[in-house]
C-alpha cells in the first residue's frame, strides 16, 4: 500500500515517516472493510483515522480538474466524512487540527463542527450545503437522523469515525450513539464504520460494539512500545494520612516538582480537590510559576482560555481532572502528577500518556497517593500497567429508558413500521437480546404511557395507520423530544458570579441549598463568599477569609475498578511484596498482620471489636464504593432485625465499617448471598437511591423534562415531582416499564448491585471471623471518615425527630 | 452515617392516623390535619383545597403521566371525610385539573366521587383551572363562600391590587401549593404546609400530583404583612413552626 505523491510529499516536509498502522487503515478502508484502530494517545490515531478520507477526497478533486469543471457538480457535494467525538471541545480541537494537512497540501475539503454550540444559521447552511466532513457528537447525530430528509443527506456518505470509542461503551451515552449509529446503517449502506479507542484489555469487545458483525471489523492494534518512567511520591518527613483526599502533606514536595519540570499536568479525582490543591500551590508559589485550574465546573471561556495558554506553552502547570482526560494535544507536557488514586489502570495510563505525547519520549509520571490504602492502590496501579493487566468492560446491555427516547426519535423522523423497527434495534450491538415483548411494551409506552387503564387510549401519540405504519399524531411531541434528548441528566446547576462580571462557572444546586449567606467557600480558584441567589444566578462576592468555612463539595467520585481491586487484595496478601511499599505504610501492614490478619484473595475478612460504647464491625470487601454503600444498607437492615441494634455505617472503595449498641457474634448469617433477595426488593422499595435512577428513567425516557437551565418556575407553574410518580406507579403497577427499567439501572451505578453480587456469592461460607479486643491497624482509616460523610437524605427523617425536640413545639 | 427508621410509612397516607392542630383563626377553631385538610369546628365543614384530579391527563404533548393519581386522591379523600363529623365539604377550586377533563371523568371515577360526597352539603369553589364544572357533579357552585365573617375563595381577585392587603374579616384561599423548605442540621427537608398570619390562611393542595411554590416566593410572601405562621405537613405528622425566618429558605 502506497501512499499518493502529494501526501508522502507532506509528510516528507513534515520530517515524518508513516506508521504502518496508517497504512493499514488506508488499505482497510479502500476495501470497504469497517475496522478499529487501538493505540496509545501520542500515535497519530486521529490522523489516522482521517487519512483515508482525506485522500479519498483528494482523488475527487484531481478527478473533477480534469473533468470540464463542471461548477455546478462541484458545489453540489454531500457528505463525505462524519466523525463523532464524545466531547465538544475534542471535536473543535481535532478540527483545528486537521487544518495543518489540509492547507499545507493545499487540499480543497471544507471541514465543518456541528454541537450543540454551532450557531443556527451555520446549523442550517450545512443542512442543505454540508461540508466534506463533518464533525459532531452523539446527541447532535441523533438531531440529524430526525430530519425527515435524513434519508438523502447522508446517502453519499462513505466514512464514519467514532473517535474515542472506549468511553462510550458500557454506558448510556454509548447505547444512544449505538442506535444512531444502526440507523445510519440504513441511511448510509455504502459507509465504512472506523473506532479509534485507547488501549483496552479487550479489543473484541469494542469491536462487537462497533458493528453488528464483528468479525467483519478489522482490528489494527499497533504494538506501540510506549515508555514510561512510573514513580511513587513518598513524603520523606511528613506523615502519608491515614484517612480522607488531602494532599496538603505533599504540597511543598508536588510545588517542587513542577518547578523542576517545563509543563506538568496535575490530575486529581474531584473538583473539591482540584480546587482545594489549587490553593494550596499558590500558596507555596514563591517563584510565582504560572499555574491553571481546570474542571468540569468552570464556565467553558475559562477553561478555553486555560487550553489555549497551555497549548502555547505559557503555563508551568494545570490542576485538572478526568475534563482533561481525553484527546487534547499538548505535546509539550513533560510531567504527569497523579494526586490521589486513579482508581482504574486504563484511565491512569490515559492520563500518563498526556505526557511526552509524541512517540518515543517516554512519559513521566509521578503517583501521589493521599492515603495510606492509596499507596497500595498506587503500587497496584503501577503493577498492572507493567504486566500489561488493564481494566476489562463488564457485559452489558442496553438501557430502556434510552430505547424510548430512540423510539421518539424514529416516529419524529416519519412513519415507521414496528417490525423494521425491531429489527433494526437489535442491530444495535447493546439491544441484539432485546426481547420483542419489551420493545413492544416499549412502544406501548411511548405512544401511550404503557398504562393499565383503559381510557389512555384517547392519548395516543403514536397510531398505527391502515398501511401498518406507526405515525406521530401531534408535532408538538417532536418539538420536545429535541429540547430533552441526550442521556446526560444533571443534577440542577446555577451560574456562579459576582454581582457585576461575567460567570465564574456552574455549581450544583445541592451544595449551594446547604450554605447561609455570609458562608465562604473555594470556586474558581479563589475563596469567595455566598450572598444570595437571584434568578438562576448564585451571587458570591470576594471575602479576606484565607481558609473556607465550608469544606468544598464531592463530585466525580469513580469507584475503584473490579480489576484493580483484585491486585490490592493480591499485594495484600503477598507480604514479599510489602517490601517495595513505603516503610509506613509496610509496617502498618505489619501491626495489622500480627495483631488481626491481612486481607487475601480466598476469603471475606470481617473484623469485631469493641469501641466506646459500640460494636465495630469492619468489612474487607474491596468492591468499590457503590457496591459497598448498597452492603453497608442491607447488612444494617439484617442487624435491626436481629434486634443488634444498629447505629450507622460507613462506605470507602476498600471496605464497610457498621457500629451497633450489641455485638455481632456470628457474622457469616449477616452475608449469606441470600440477603440479594426479598431484602434487597424490600430496601429498593424504599431507597431514596432508587428514586433517583427512576428521576433520571423518566427523564431520559421522556416522562418528565429536563431541568432546563435558565428557566425558573414561576408561581403559577406547578412541575410534578418525579418521586410521586415513582410512589404511585409502585403502587399500582409495579411491572410498569420504567420501574422495570429502572431496576436494571440500579444493578450498576449507585447501588452497583452487579459487583455486591459478585462479592457475596464468590464469598460464600469463606467469611474469616476475626474477632479483637479493639480497634485493627486497618480500621484505623475508616474509622476516621466517620463524620466525614454528609449524612444521606434518607436521614433527614431521624434530623426531623430531633427538630420535634430542638426547635418546634410538637404538637400534641 | 445515621440511619433512617426503618417505617414504610410512604405507603400508609390513606390509613386514619392523621395527625392534626387545633388553631383560632378569627376567633373561629379549626382543626388542620396533616393531609392539608382544614376543619372549621363551628359548622362541622370540612375545607379541601387544590385536588387537581385527573392531572396526569392534562398533558398533550408529553409521555402521559400515569393516571394513578385520580384514584390515590379520592382515597386520600375518602380517608379525610372520616376525620370527624362532616356536614358539609367545600372544595376551595383546582377540584379538577381542567374543565375539560372533569367533563370527561371515567364512570369508574364519577360513581366513586359521588358516593364520597353523597349525604353531604357539598360547595364547589370554581378555579382557576376548573371555570365550570359539569352538572353531574352535586352541590352549589360559586366564586366564593362564606363562613361566619370568614371569606372562602380560590384564589384574589385578579388584577385587584387592595386585595394583597390584609382582609378586614378574615381569608381563606387555595391556589398557591404552598410548600417549605425546613433547614435542618443535616441537610434540608421540603413539603406542602399551611402558612396563616392574623386575618389570611392558605391551605396546602391536596392532590397527590401537585408540587408546590415555595412560601418565600414573592407571590406568596407578598400576601402576608405580618411575620406569618407554618403548619408544615411532613407524612402523617404536622409540624408548628414560627421562626419562619430562620428555619426557611
Amino acid at each position: 500500500m502506497s501512499l499518493p505523491a502529494l501526501f508522502q510529499e507532506w509528510f516528507f516536509s513534515k520530517g515524518w515517516q508513516i506508521y504502518p498502522h496508517q497504512l493499514s487503515l488506508i488499505s482497510y478502508s479502500k476495501k470497504r472493510i469497517s475496522h478499529l484502530l487501538i493505540a496509545p494517545t501520542g500515535s497519530g490515531k486521529t490522523l489516522s483515522g482521517f487519512l483515508p478520507s482525506l485522500i479519498s477526497l483528494s482523488n475527487r478533486q484531481s478527478n473533477l480538474s480534469a473533468d470540464t469543471k463542471n461548477k455546478a457538480e462541484q458545489t453540489k457535494r454531500s457528505l463525505h466524512t462524519l466523525y463523532i467525538s464524545p466531547l465538544k471541545a475534542l471535536a473543535v480541537d481535532v478540527h483545528r487540527n486537521l487544518q495543518t494537512p489540509i492547507t499545507e497540501m493545499g487540499l480543497n475539503i471544507s471541514c465543518e463542527t456541528r454541537t450543540g454550540d454551532t450557531r443556527a444559521s451555520k446549523r442550517n447552511r450545512q443542512k442543505s450545503a454540508p461540508p466534506d466532513i463533518l464533525l459532531t457528537t452523539p446527541e447532535s447525530l441523533e438531531l440529524m437522523l430526525a430530519w425527515p430528509e435524513a434519508h438523502t443527506y447522508f446517502i453519499n456518505l462513505k466514512a464514519i469515525i467514532i473517535d474515542e470509542i472506549h468511553t462510550v461503551i458500557g454506558n448510556k451515552r454509548g447505547d444512544l450513539l449505538s442506535l444512531s449509529l444502526s440507523s445510519l446503517r440504513n441511511v448510509a449502506p455504502d459507509a465504512t464504520f472506523t473506532g479509534l479507542s485507547a488501549t483496552v484489555a479487550a479489543p473484541e469487545q469494542i469491536a462487537n460494539w462497533l458493528a453488528p458483525e464483528a468479525d467483519k471489523v478489522a482490528i489494527v492494534a499497533p504494538k506501540i512500545d510506549k515508555k514510561m518512567e512510573l514513580e511513587i511520591y513518598c513524603p520523606k518527613i511528613n506523615k502519608i494520612p491515614f484517612a480522607g483526599h488531602s494532599a496538603d502533606f505533599a504540597v511543598t514536595d508536588i510545588y517542587e516538582m513542577i518547578s523542576t519540570h517545563k509543563t506538568s499536568l496535575i490530575f486529581v479525582n474531584t473538583r473539591a480537590q482540584a480546587e482545594i490543591l489549587f490553593q494550596s500551590l499558590w500558596k507555596e508559589n514563591s517563584n510565582h510559576l504560572h499555574i491553571g485550574l481546570h474542571h468540569g465546573s468552570l464556565d467553558a471561556s475559562q477553561r478555553r482560555k486555560v487550553e489555549k495558554a497551555m497549548s502555547e506553552g505559557s503555563l508551568d502547570a494545570v490542576v485538572a481532572t478526568s475534563s482533561l482526560d481525553l484527546g487534547i494535544d499538548w505535546a509539550d507536557i513533560d510531567l504527569v502528577i497523579q494526586v490521589g488514586a486513579a482508581k482504574g489502570t486504563s484511565r491512569l495510563i490515559q492520563r500518563i500518556g498526556r505526557a511526552g505525547h509524541q512517540l518515543g519520549v517516554p512519559s513521566k509520571a509521578i503517583l501521589v497517593p493521599t492515603n495510606r490504602f492509596e499507596v497500595i492502590e498506587a503500587v497496584a496501579a503501577k503493577e498492572n500497567i507493567k504486566k500489561g493487566k488493564l481494566d476489562s468492560l463488564h457485559e452489558y446491555s442496553g438501557s430502556l429508558d434510552v430505547l424510548a427516547q430512540f423510539i421518539v426519535g424514529r416516529a419524529v423522523s416519519g412513519a415507521f413500521s414496528a417490525d423494521d423497527l425491531y429489527q433494526q434495534i437489535c442491530t444495535a450491538p447493546p439491544y441484539r437480546d432485546l426481547h420483542r415483548d419489551i420493545f413492544e411494551q416499549m412502544l406501548e409506552f411511548v405512544s401511550t404511557g404503557g398504562y393499565a387503564l383503559e381510557h389512555y387510549e384517547q392519548f395516543r401519540r403514536i397510531v398505527k395507520g391502515i398501511d401498518g405504519l406507526y405515525r406521530l399524531t401531534n408535532r408538538a411531541v417532536a418539538t420536545r423530544w429535541r429540547m430533552n434528548i441526550g442521556t446526560i441528566v444533571e443534577t440542577s446547576t446555577l451560574k456562579v458570579r459576582f454581582s457585576r462580571g461575567p460567570a465564574l462557572g456552574e455549581i450544583e444546586e445541592y451544595f449551594i441549598q446547604s450554605l447561609r449567606p455570609g458562608d465562604s467557600f473555594i470556586f474558581a480558584g479563589r475563596v469567595v463568599a455566598f450572598v444570595e441567589i437571584q434568578k438562576m444566578h448564585v451571587i458570591v462576592q470576594p471575602t479576606s477569609a484565607k481558609e473556607p468555612k465550608v469544606p468544598a463539595y464531592a463530585g466525580g467520585r469513580l469507584p475503584l475498578t473490579a480489576d484493580m481491586s483484585e491486585t490490592v487484595r493480591h499485594i495484600l496478601q503477598s507480604t514479599e511484596m510489602h517490601d517495595s511499599l513505603p516503610n509506613q505504610v509496610k509496617d502498618w501492614l505489619a501491626i495489622q498482620k500480627n495483631y488481626s490478619k491481612l486481607p487475601d484473595l480466598d476469603s471475606l475478612l470481617v473484623e469485631t471489636f469493641p469501641r466506646g460504647e459500640r460494636y465495630y464491625l469492619v468489612a474487607y470487601g474491596f468492591e468499590g464504593r457503590n457496591a459497598h454503600q448498597t452492603l453497608g444498607m442491607l447488612i444494617t437492615r439484617r442487624m435491626e432485625r436481629a434486634g443488634l441494634k444498629p447505629l450507622g455505617f460507613v462506605a470507602t472503595d476498600y471496605a464497610i465499617a457498621i457500629w451497633s449498641l450489641l455485638p455481632v457474634s456470628n457474622p457469616a448469617e449477616l452475608f449469606s448471598p441470600d440477603i440479594l433477595g426479598d431484602e434487597l426488593e424490600e430496601w429498593m422499595a424504599e431507597s431514596t437511591m432508587l428514586k433517583r435512577s427512576f428521576r433520571q428513567v423518566a427523564t431520559i425516557s421522556g416522562l418528565i423534562d429536563k431541568n432546563i437551565p435558565g428557566t425558573q418556575k414561576t408561581g403559577k407553574q406547578v412541575t410534578i415531582n418525579s418521586d410521586l410518580i415513582y410512589d404511585v406507579l409502585r403502587k399500582y403497577q409495579p411491572d410498569h416499564i420504567l420501574l422495570q427499567a429502572t431496576r436494571q439501572d440500579s444493578a450498576r451505578g449507585l447501588t452497583d448491585i452487579h459487583r455486591l453480587a459478585t462479592l457475596l456469592t464468590r464469598f460464600e461460607n469463606k467469611i474469616t471471623h476475626v474477632a479483637l479486643s479493639r480497634i485493627s491497624a486497618l480500621a484505623v482509616p475508616l474509622l476516621l471518615e466517620v463524620g466525614r460523610e454528609s449524612v444521606m437524605s434518607s436521614a433527614l427523617e431521624t434530623m426531623l425527630e430531633e427538630l420535634e425536640y430542638d426547635l418546634v413545639n410538637e404538637i400534641s | 452515617m445515621t440511619l433512617p427508621p426503618t417505617d414504610n410509612s410512604n405507603y400508609q397516607s390513606h390509613q386514619s392516623n392523621t395527625q392534626k392542630a387545633e388553631i383560632t383563626f378569627c376567633n373561629q377553631k379549626f382543626w388542620l390535619y396533616a393531609d392539608g385538610s382544614c376543619y372549621h369546628c363551628a359548622s362541622k365543614t370540612l375545607i379541601i383545597a387544590d385536588l387537581h384530579l385527573e392531572k396526569a391527563f392534562s398533558q398533550s404533548s408529553a409521555t402521559p403521566l400515569p393516571g394513578y393519581d385520580t384514584q390515590e386522591t379520592l382515597l386520600r379523600l375518602e380517608n379525610a371525610l372520616n376525620h370527624a363529623i362532616i356536614e358539609r365539604c367545600i372544595f376551595l377550586g383546582d377540584s379538577f385539573h381542567s374543565a375539560r377533563v372533569a367533563h370527561t371523568l371515567a364512570s369508574f371515577y364519577k360513581d366513586k366521587l359521588l358516593a364520597l360526597t353523597q349525604s353531604k352539603n357539598i360547595v364547589w369553589v370554581l378555579g382557576n383551572h376548573d371555570p365550570s364544572l359539569p352538572n353531574f357533579l352535586e352541590g352549589l357552585q360559586c366564586d366564593e363562600f362564606y363562613i361566619d365573617k370568614i371569606e372562602l375563595r380560590h384564589q384574589l381577585v385578579t388584577d385587584s391590587t387592595d386585595s394583597m392587603e390584609a382582609p378586614l374579616q378574615g381569608q381563606i384561599i387555595g391556589h398557591y401549593h404552598p410548600k417549605a423548605k425546613l433547614r435542618l442540621r443535616a441537610g434540608s427537608v421540603t413539603s406542602k404546609c399551611f402558612i396563616l398570619d392574623k386575618t389570611r390562611m392558605i391551605l396546602p393542595a391536596f392532590g397527590v400530583f401537585t408540587g408546590g411554590l415555595n412560601i418565600k416566593h414573592m407571590a406568596i410572601s407578598n400576601l402576608f404583612s405580618h411575620a406569618p405562621e407554618l403548619y408544615f405537613c411532613h407524612k402523617t405528622k404536622l409540624y408548628h413552626i414560627i421562626d419562619v425566618a430562620n428555619l426557611c429558605k
